[in-house]
């Protein structure tokens, strides 16, 4: 590798503006902002992450935080061009969002030896596992750990027949079976599962598979417009069989509509209304956003706010410095909980149980949750000694 | 079916003029070819060499399309399938077989002739709309089927692709190497494609894009000639994917989209159809677009589509092409 | 896989819906490309428009879907006449491939504009409360609005079709098609007929998008995605061919809804194998005349 004439030619290439930034924090803001999650996190959370810089007094040690954006569009080579740029010419320390499994796997690659920490909204149970990295934090529970935060409380409630409906991208792939495992090994049987296509619009064929099956549960390995479009659908058809969502975030509900996702059961990491902290911060957020925070939108404000903590307490932005720090100190959230995050870089933190509220239940705009419990994080995490990653210090 | 206003942009008897100037260029296409290669040299010290690189990917992207419409008259909407399907396979037989860069990126060349000459026999009877529309379908079809096969990686990708090395000498992993290399391929092939011009088979192209009937009477298989040249332009295509594939080290489903068809498109217009400097100029404006408004999300398709429009109705020959019909001479 | 004769049957029959808007959608092509020559690549961004255009009404006026199927049909078909007269009627004594670059642009203009103001994500749109509830057919379950979809979807086609085929303005269309100089020395205003072409061909994406929106997920992409179908649509039953059009979008319809039910995972494909195999036996398309 010649990685050290690269950083010198570069360094050459580079004008002096480049050399100037590496003197400041930078934070490359790597998000969807178009796309299947652009409203659940795009903006929104860029906003959160924009909030803890100011909470935290908009420098660390005396140094300016500089914030540079850009969108991935849900595609590997952009992201992975970009946050190439952002590494070779512009010295970002840190690579937030990165909120899709294909473009993190492409920066996970990329930054491996880099002195580069990225937090990543992604889900691929290979960012923990054969593709972890020293510098790299998974921001969102992973495909594994959120299959079993959905299928095992619902399984304990009896639900054991589950049908899925996923979407043909390697997340969807990932989740059905990572979730298949869980619900197999836990007494449940898989009835059948469906794929859809990303351009698929009209889902009541598969709607119609899954009633045929007698499955109890439908799952929706899949998110966003495609997922609204399944509870629109499901609900025209009268499907009788509960929908069991993985990523069902506030934003979904308002836009597909209450009505249409009523009594709908599932696991989240956050929702604004949970208790006197969560509420504040809620509406310092929606003072200035217009909307309480979803889920990722916190975990931004929950990890920037740790990450510029790390820096104040390491005094510089050795990415290894500032990794071991961030393992070795639990990580506050809103909700008065903290996290842990591991040397395979997951997130360790409880996550709450929740039915969504019929519509004579829900009293306002954004009141769509009732909180039905916490989930232990310890219990759904996938357990160190089964990690392939190279890290963990087991293997 | 011909572009109307366009046979009046080359002239009629190109070698004339040309065979005066080094390289085959004419005096004022040397003088940008000079300009040109100036800027590639000054260029990585000033802007990022990676972003440099993908716009000279896209400018032999442009120029392989160049060659079909505005030399041949074929206005193809399926391009995306030579230059997404030459990327997968040069990054899958790099990653996957062992390739070495030479070996792989004629792996993506071969796969997008290949695919070329498929497309070809289907399509090549049609002309006009029919000719864009069976394109863009067949190419769809190609989508969907990368979309599904294992060996595309889905969503991921085919990732992580090893640069290798030029000869097995020098190391392409170094960002300056490869910058040097490629930008040299930029230079040999905006020559080539002059060269490919102003040839006898380029002569006779143009005749048929001019007036078919005319060529066919004077005893050439017209069919023939417009696959050939559509062979050429899907294998030119699939070097310019590959080689985006080897700088990126990655390949994906964006490069076989309709997106990546469109961008074609789009370049040669606005750089001007049928000129051998449009697609360098068009992809500078039409990348550096992308480049400096992707923070603004949306605001990226929104003006693309307002570019289009504004080059469909007032700019319609291209940057290049209205220059070249103002100062009357061929670029 | 099992072969349950009633899942067949139930995906025919839902085949049929999505038929219903590929026919409504290629109909419309068919009949701009027909007399202008333009093959309408912002057509989805219409039918989306339509969708968008409902879900206002409902948001802003509080108007419903009845009116709002009388309505948004106006609105697109006056956005038609903006934009054929500002915009494509310059072009026609180009080349037609500028038609479809113009289109292709204003499809990215106005779907980019739309993702600006209203975001990427899908809006709701009910169903109307007289349409609500379901009809069970032995074998499957079937919505009432879908019926409706289906129904009226195939009425408006047969209307259109016989409004062009067997009436004074039709004949008109028709002969304009063949040889618009003729139909200009007659004293008919060619330039305002093929305005109105286009406006009714844009008016009938708007009457898809308004029938789509309780169904589909109303969002930026969804004309995008289903105009790809259209167009190999459009190509299997040969560009210009106005019967041709609706149905070959119904028989696509039942055909992709059969694929579901036995081999799902080549339904998204299906529509374009067929599109080759046509290609490679008729070349003008199943119902086209000789180019």
């Amino acid at each position: 590798m010649k990685r050290s004439t690269k950083f010198v030619a570069a360094a050459v290439a580079a004008l002096v503006a480049a050399s100037a930034a590496q003197a400041e924090v930078t934070i490359g803001y790597l998000g969807a902002l178009t796309g299947a999650q652009a409203d659940m996190t795009g903006e929104a959370a860029l906003h959160a992450t924009r909030m803890a810089i100011a909470d935290f007094g908009g420098e660390v040690n005396g140094e300016p935080i500089e914030v540079l954006v850009a969108d991935h569009a849900g595609k590997p080579d952009l992201g992975l061009a970009t946050a190439r740029e952002w590494v070779d010419a512009e010295g970002v320390n840190l690579i937030l969002n990165v909120d899709n499994s294909a473009v993190a796997l492409a920066v996970s690659d990329l930054i491996k030896d880099k002195n580069v920490t990225m937090a990543m909204g992604a889900s691929s149970s290979r960012l923990i596992n054969e593709s972890c990295g020293p510098h790299q934090i998974m921001l969102l529970l992973d495909n594994g750990t959120l299959a079993r935060a959905v299928t095992l409380p619902q399984l304990e409630a009896g639900a054991k027949d589950w049908y899925f409906i996923t979407v043909d991208y390697a997340l969807g792939h990932d989740l059905e079976a990572q979730a298949t495992k869980a619900i197999e090994a836990n007494g449940g049987t898989v009835k059948g599962s469906v794929v859809h296509s990303p351009q698929a619009t009209d889902f009541s064929s598969f709607l119609l598979q899954a009633q045929s099956s007698g499955a109890t549960n439908i799952a929706l390995a899949t998110f966003g417009a495609w997922q609204n479009a399944i509870a629109k659908q499901a609900q025209e058809f009268g499907v009788q069989q509960s929908l069991s969502p993985f990523y069902l975030a506030d934003t979904d509900i308002k836009s597909a509509g209450l009505d249409t996702l009523q009594n709908v059961t599932g696991t989240i990491q956050f929702y604004w209304d949970e208790n006197d902290a969560t509420r504040a911060f809620s509406d310092r957020f929606r003072e200035d956003f217009g909307r309480p925070p979803t889920f990722t939108n916190a975990y931004h404000y929950e990890f920037t706010t740790h990450y510029l903590k790390a820096i104040e307490a390491t005094g510089g932005t050795d990415a290894d410095a500032i990794q071991a720090w961030m393992r070795d100190n639990p990580m506050a959230l809103i909700n008065g909980d903290t996290a842990t995050i591991r040397e395979d870089g997951a997130v360790v933190r409880d996550v709450l149980s929740y039915r969504t509220k019929t519509l004579a239940e829900s009293t306002g705009d954004w009141d769509f949750l009732e909180i039905t419990g916490k989930v232990d994080g310890e219990s759904i995490a996938q357990p160190l000694a089964d990690s392939a990653c190279p890290l963990v210090a087991s293997n | 079916m011909t572009l109307a206003d366009m046979k009046q942009m080359t002239p009629s008897h190109p070698m004339a003029e040309t065979a005066l100037h080094p390289l085959g260029f004419s005096r004022a296409r040397f003088i940008l070819f000079v300009v040109t290669a100036l800027a590639v040299v000054i260029a990585p010290f000033v802007l990022y060499p990676i972003f440099l690189m993908k716009i000279y990917c896209f400018i032999i992207f442009a120029v392989a399309y160049n060659l079909l419409l505005g030399y041949t008259g074929l206005m193809s909407f399926g391009h995306a399938a030579f230059w997404g399907m030459g990327a997968y396979l040069t990054a899958y037989s790099a990653a996957n077989w062992g390739f070495g860069f030479e070996a792989a990126l004629l792996t993506g060349t071969v796969t997008g002739a290949a695919l070329g000459l498929i497309f070809g026999l289907v399509a090549i009877r049609r002309t006009g709309l029919y000719f864009a529309m069976i394109t863009l379908a067949l190419a769809q079809m190609v989508y969907f089927i990368c979309l599904q096969s294992p060996f595309t990686g889905g969503e991921d990708g085919v990732q992580g692709v090893p640069r290798g090395s030029l000869l097995g000498l020098v190391d392409l992993n170094n960002d300056w190497n490869l910058y040097w290399l490629v930008g040299t391929i930029l230079l040999g092939t905006i020559i080539l494609s002059n060269r490919v011009v102003h040839s006898p088979f380029g002569q006779v192209l143009r005749a048929i894009r001019n007036n078919p009937a005319r060529a066919k009477s004077l005893g050439y298989n017209v069919d023939r000639y417009k696959l050939c040249a559509f062979v050429m332009s899907a294998a030119l295509a699939g070097f310019a994917g590959g080689l985006k594939a080897i700088i990126f080290q990655i390949a994906t489903l964006t490069d076989v989209s309709t997106v990546a068809s469109t961008e074609a498109v789009l370049i040669t217009l606005v750089g001007g159809i049928g000129t051998i400097f449009g697609p360098a100029v068009g992809s500078i404006i039409v990348l550096s677009l992308e480049h400096y408004l992707a923070p603004f999300g949306p605001w990226v398709m929104f003006t693309q589509g307002v570019v289009f429009v504004f080059f469909v109705l007032v700019f319609r020959k291209g940057l290049l092409g209205e220059f070249q019909s103002y100062f009357k001479t061929s670029l | 896989m099992d072969f349950n004769l009633n899942l067949i049957l139930g995906q025919m029959v839902l085949g049929l819906v999505n038929g219903a808007f590929y026919a409504i959608l290629s109909l419309g092509l068919s009949i701009i490309f027909g007399l202008l020559g333009v093959i309408n690549f912002a057509h989805g961004v219409f039918f989306m428009l339509g969708a968008f255009a409902a879900y206002m009404l409902s948001e802003v006026f509080g108007i419903g879907y009845w009116p709002a199927l009388i309505l948004v049909p106006l609105m697109i078909g006056a956005l038609g006449v903006v934009v054929e007269v500002t915009l494509i009627r310059s072009l026609y004594k180009l080349d037609h491939l500028y038609g479809l670059l113009l289109t292709l642009g204003l499809a990215f203009a106005i779907e980019g504009l739309i993702r600006i103001v209203f975001g990427p994500q899908g809006l709701p749109y009910s169903i109307p409360d007289s349409l609500r509830g379901a009809i069970n057919l032995g074998f499957m379950f079937l919505p009432y609005y879908r019926a409706w979809v289906v129904i009226a979807g195939i009425i408006l086609c047969l209307s259109v079709w016989l409004v062009i085929e067997r009436t004074p303005l039709g004949a008109k269309l028709r002969a304009a098609t063949d040889n618009p100089q003729m139909v200009q020395a007659f004293g008919i205003n060619v330039p305002v007929m093929l305005t109105l072409t286009y406006a009714a061909g844009v008016a009938l994406a708007g009457i898809g998008g308004v029938m789509a929106a309780p169904i589909m997920s109303v969002d930026p992409a969804m004309g995008t995605n289903i105009v790809i179908v259209v167009f190999a649509v459009v190509v299997i039953g040969g560009m210009g061919s106005i019967f041709g059009s609706i149905l070959t979008g119904l028989a696509l319809g039942l055909l992709e809804g059969f694929t579901k039910a036995v081999f799902a995972e080549a339904s998204s494909t299906v529509i374009f194998v067929v599109m080759v195999i046509v290609l490679i036996a008729r070349p003008r398309g199943l119902f086209g005349k000789m180019a």
